[in-house]
């Protein structure tokens, strides 16, 4: 392996800088690649928009609630997450790859990714800043249950909490246990209650009363 | 990527490490992104670092003409949101470790890209499941046709890796590549050992 890329030299000096020399960077890199005819008019506003409106925590969320419903989904779900989000419609670009990571009764997951930022795109959306910033990503590995309690989440020392660090290809969500007293509710009802917090594993699902 | 100016997600890891220690720790998370962006443009010679420099001092940098994406960019952009881009592949060669086996990680300082967490590195652990191949990234991260390795997924005790003090109930899963891991079981007599 040679070691061909060592040189950080295109950086340096150059880094950190203000905001709005940063901003005035940026704006030079799309309008150079406009200008080269690489790039339109539009097309950073249409991905923008392809993650604001139509792929977020909905996605996971009716996910789960389909397992909550239906214990044959959920035992595919278990099996092959890519397959059975494929069943709902859900896919794609940072879910190529999906793992459902099941809460037990003495079982708690939750996912981080210690050396970047890596999520479930397809299922979740793009991250919320503090997932990916150094202390959540430092801290969560070392002291999980003073992170979660940060969130207002306690965990009885009787449950074991599992940490999933994000680390090569595959990516995961937790598929959280369902709340008691929310037998009555139905699908849509029952993912209302599923919030993006919930599926990366710094909250639980809480009954509507 | 859809444009072929990116190669893949590990040249932008890297070039993120590769930044001076002091920018790696007062850069925001999107000042990090657009250093290697700018680093990987460059040095795959989509951009001159002179021409962007340049740019940016001007009053307005974003002004230009109208610009309208070449043909078939937000149809490959589409289609990447919706499909992404599958890597995984199966090798001739079997898994070398199998679920419920026990292994230890490698230690290595060579200042390369590499996805081996630094607090994971030579602890020991038990494999939980097999994943596909997908490519290296200490190896593509130089090299887009760099070789691939099978993945698994491996679970350390939180003890082994924060002390006794820390949370005995607890645990932490990674994926990792074969190579970042080393059999734990003694050697078959006679059999030749493999060197760390």
């Amino acid at each position: 392996m040679t070691d061909i890329r060592s040189d950080a030299s295109t950086a340096s000096g150059n880094y950190p800088a203000a905001p709005e020399q940063l901003l005035a960077r940026a704006q030079a890199i799309e309008a150079l690649l406009k200008e080269r005819g690489a790039l339109g008019d539009d097309t950073v506003a249409r991905i923008v928009a392809a993650y604001e409106s139509d792929i977020g925590p909905l996605h996971g969320a009716r996910v789960v609630a389909r397992a909550w419903v239906d214990p044959a989904f959920r035992q595919r779900l278990l099996t092959d997450a890519t397959a059975a989000c494929g069943e709902l419609g859900i896919g794609g670009l940072m879910g190529e790859h999906l793992v459902a990571l099941a809460d037990e009764d003495d079982a708690h997951h939750v996912i981080v990714c210690t050396l970047c930022s890596c999520y479930p795109w397809a299922v979740l959306g793009i991250p919320p800043g503090w997932y990916k910033s150094p202390e959540y990503r430092a801290r969560v590995v070392a002291e999980p249950r003073a992170v979660l309690a940060e969130f207002g989440l306690t965990l009885p020392a009787s449950t074991e909490v599992r940490v999933m660090d994000t680390s090569a290809d595959v990516r995961y969500f937790v598929l959280p246990r369902r709340p008691a007293d929310t037998e009555d509710l139905d699908e849509a009802a029952l993912a209302a209650l599923v919030t993006r917090d919930c599926l990366i594993g710094v909250a639980l699902p809480k009954s509507p009363r | 990527m859809a444009n072929g100016f990116l190669r893949n997600i590990d040249e932008n890891r890297y070039a993120k490490e590769r930044l001076a220690p002091e920018a790696l720790i007062r850069c925001g998370y999107w000042e990090l992104w657009l250093a290697a962006l700018e680093m990987n443009l460059v040095e795959n010679g989509v951009l001159e670092l002179a021409a962007i420099r340049e740019r940016e001092r001007r009053a307005d940098p974003g002004a230009t003409a109208p610009a309208v994406a070449p043909d078939g960019l937000h149809d490959a952009i589409g289609g990447l949101i919706a499909h992404g881009v599958d890597m995984a592949s199966q090798l001739s060669e079997p898994h070398r470790f199998g679920a419920g086996e026990r292994v230890r990680t490698r230690v290595s300082n060579n200042r390369r890209h590499t996805r081996l967490p630094s607090y994971a590195m030579g602890r020991e652990a038990v494999v939980v499941s097999r994943l596909p191949a997908f490519p290296l990234p200490d190896a593509v991260a130089h090299d887009p046709g760099g070789q691939r390795e099978w993945t698994y997924r491996i679970r350390f005790e939180a003890e082994e890796l924060w002390g006794q003090d820390k949370g005995g109930s607890d645990a932490v899963m990674l994926d990792v590549f074969e190579s970042y891991l080393i059999a734990t079981t003694p050697a078959v007599a006679g059999s030749v050992e493999e060197a760390p």
